[in-house]
């Protein structure tokens, strides 16, 4: 088969990491790939130094006439089966090439669960026929699809893939940065950019309600925006600020999770946690938010829940670990559901399977 | 040279919000920043009444904030961003979630149903008090205006349409409801907002009684019509759904008319939704304009009781000028209005 995996974005992301597994692993199996991504993004680097074929665009904005003229060339030369794009522009830019080219192989992968707004790019492009089919990457995703009006019949849950090499707890994990827990101390770990729908804020009052009752607990806070002052401010206000470890953005997340004793995912809402997975794969235990989406991954992962947006209940959740005592089998076992649910060899054969039911038969 | 005035509506700032009626702080922070860099300038709703009705109309570029439901978020994350930015705004609350003075607030603040959900059971942390809209009232930047007393949704007729908890659990059913669900299942019927719809108003403990697996039947009812018997709802009349809008108007206005200066009283339509109906027993109660969340231009000569409005959801500042630019345009607002009238058929 002849496909084209793209979608836009500069910095490392689930999507992006989906995209370059698809790439790779179809590759690999013999199908013709190339891959449309922005120039000068992770993704360009990586995929050019795993000898993927490769061909950037601008992607400036959502529409952006420069992105349509390297994406209908990309189009006209490699006259691919399958467009299989991840992200809202390129859903975008690549329903403008298949309305012009009259291609009715456009599938379009979602990854969020938010509703896309009612402005008139989204009113055309979740209505096009130029689109064959969706994949959602979760069961609550599908049904915020079904809610737009896409029927059952365009429509294909697959789950995203675990980097289960990288999330390896057999393999060494350098530390990139400081993370200044005493030796032994008993620590929760939360991956997250700080935004409000992540619960950063639930979390800091469950911490200060947990906080007298295990005096050894530290907490640290990891992603994008977690370094901020406003974070800071509230950290301070658990009164055990000392405790409360405020990373920002780091890269050596496997590393952090070896450090851990459990995880945490307080999200209101996700498409299907990636930070999850992770710890699953690394074999540490996971105290999630029982949302939508962690409740589908509760069917594949053993999971601690939580009420979402309950401090006090997360609080009696962060408690709970302070008796429990993790064995190594039981760590085992978590990898091992991981690597069986979420392995990239089964996203991708599920993918394959996906474009067969959605789109064009191969010639 | 008259211009079109966007006038922008929030609901939450800085908040947590599944369902996306919530704008990050750093964000409402740089739009507002944007907005004065481009020179516009804000305004209140008794100048942007006036400029509507053609008695003073506006010549500068100009925009309106708007807050719909009044949470409590709207005093801790906005109203800051707002003061930095000597920037006008006005409240509409719901005349019945008014937190009571002596209430303590929702710290950390629930999502956007969660919040609703505690506030049909009593507890209305996540909303202001009146004290509170005292305080940003006395600023002489935000102002506070009706948003109707109940906010309800009814039901308006008896065909099965899914069941609660399964949809979306979404506080309009149950407002439709008027009294929390207990454990189980519960149908859930066409609805509509309750100012312009006559209430179907369920029959609770016959429902209860009946002792169904509503979740089962909703899934389970394919194409065919599931409906349960009339005479499970009391549906009113037209002379008793006219006097529970009337109520509804009054009271909200009465709540609310301490709280914004000597002049106009302005209503924002609950769930953005009025009929002509609506529109007159507003005036009669003493309205003198209302504010909509269609879309399309705000220009002198428009309608007064239908304001049009730009929903500021998420999206990034390249969005958001989109969006100020295509409603600044008297034409360009016109045809956006229309497509999204059709987007929404």
């Amino acid at each position: 088969m002849r496909i084209i995996q793209s979608l836009e974005g500069g910095s490392w992301s689930g999507g992006q990491q989906q995209a370059f597994f698809l790439a790779r692993e179809m590759a690999r199996a013999g199908h013709e790939v190339l891959l449309v991504c922005q120039a000068g993004s992770v993704l360009a680097h990586r995929a050019a130094e795993a000898g993927l074929a490769l061909r950037t665009a601008p992607f400036r904005r959502e529409l952006d006439p420069a992105t349509l003229r390297v994406l209908l060339g990309a189009f006209r030369d490699f006259r691919p089966e399958v467009v299989n794009v991840h992200r809202a522009w390129a859903h975008t830019m690549w329903g403008l090439v298949a309305l012009l080219q009259r291609f009715r192989g456009l599938i379009v992968t979602r990854r969020v669960l938010f509703r896309p707004d009612f402005n008139p790019i989204s009113l055309v492009k979740y209505r096009t026929r130029a689109v064959r089919g969706y994949i959602a990457v979760s069961g609550a995703v599908a049904g915020r699809l079904r809610s737009l009006g896409i029927p059952d019949r365009r429509l294909c849950v697959v789950h995203p893939a675990t980097d289960t090499d990288r999330f390896d707890p057999a393999a060494a994990h350098p530390r990139h940065g400081p993370l200044p827990v005493p030796p032994g101390a008993p620590l929760a770990l939360m991956v997250a950019n700080f935004h409000p729908n992540k619960g950063h804020l639930v979390l800091l009052e469950a911490f200060r309600q947990a906080a007298t009752q295990w005096p050894d607990l530290h907490l640290a806070l990891a992603g994008t925006g977690t370094d901020s002052p406003r974070l800071r401010g509230l950290a301070a206000a658990t009164g055990a600020a000392d405790r409360v470890h405020l990373l920002g953005f780091r890269e050596d997340v496997p590393a952090l999770l070896a450090a851990s004793t459990f995880s945490l995912n307080a999200s209101y809402e996700e498409g299907l946690p990636g930070t999850v997975r992770e710890s699953a794969a690394m074999g540490v235990p996971v105290l999630a938010a029982d949302n939508d989406s962690n409740r589908e991954l509760g069917r594949f992962l053993p999971l601690a829940f939580f009420r979402t947006g309950s401090a006090d209940d997360l609080a009696r959740g962060l408690l709970s670990f302070r008796t429990r005592s993790i064995t190594p089998t039981e760590r085992a076992a978590l990898r091992e559901a991981a690597v069986r649910s979420f392995s990239v060899p089964a996203m991708v054969a599920a993918t394959l399977e996906a474009y067969r039911t959605l789109g064009p038969q191969p010639a | 040279m008259s211009v079109s005035i966007p006038v922008l509506y929030f609901h939450r700032i800085g908040a947590p919000d599944p369902i996306h009626l919530s704008t990050p702080t750093d964000l409402f922070d740089r739009q507002l920043a944007f907005l004065h860099r481009r020179g516009l300038r804000s305004i209140t709703m008794t100048q942007l009444l006036r400029h509507v009705t053609s008695d003073d109309p506006i010549s500068f570029p100009a925009f309106a904030v708007t807050f719909d439901d009044g949470f409590r978020d709207n005093l801790t994350e906005a109203f800051p961003v707002l003061r930095k930015h000597g920037c006008r705004a006005a409240v509409f609350p719901v005349g019945s979630l008014v937190r009571p003075d002596d209430a303590p607030p929702q710290v950390p603040p629930r999502d956007f149903n969660a919040a609703h959900q505690a506030a049909r059971q009593g507890d209305r942390g996540d909303f202001l008090s009146r004290a509170e809209m005292r305080e940003m009232q006395n600023s002489g930047l935000v102002e506070f205006h009706s948003h109707g007393f109940s906010h309800r949704q009814v039901f308006t007729g008896n065909r099965l349409e899914g069941a609660y908890p399964d949809t979306d659990a979404h506080w309009g059913i149950l407002s439709a409801y008027g009294q929390p669900l207990p454990t189980g299942s519960w149908p859930v019927f066409p609805r509509g907002p309750g100012l312009v719809n006559p209430a179907w108003e369920p029959d609770f403990a016959r429902i209860a009684a009946a002792g169904r697996d509503w979740v089962a039947e909703a899934r389970g009812r394919g194409r065919a019509a599931v409906t349960v018997p009339r005479d499970w709802f009391r549906i009113e009349s037209p002379p008793q759904f006219e006097r529970r809008v009337r109520d509804d108007l009054r009271a909200s206005r009465e709540v609310f008319a301490d709280l914004h200066p000597p002049g106009p009283h302005l209503v924002c339509w609950p769930w953005g939704a009025s009929s002509d109906d609506l529109r007159r027993l507003a005036r009669e109660e003493g309205y003198q304009g209302a504010l909509s969340t269609a879309a399309g231009p705000t220009l002198p000569g428009g309608d007064p009781f239908r304001i049009c409005r730009y929903p500021v959801k998420k999206g990034d500042l390249a969005r958001f000028a989109l969006g100020i630019w295509l409603r600044s345009s008297p034409t360009l607002a016109r045809a956006y209005g229309l497509v999204r009238s059709w987007g929404r058929r």
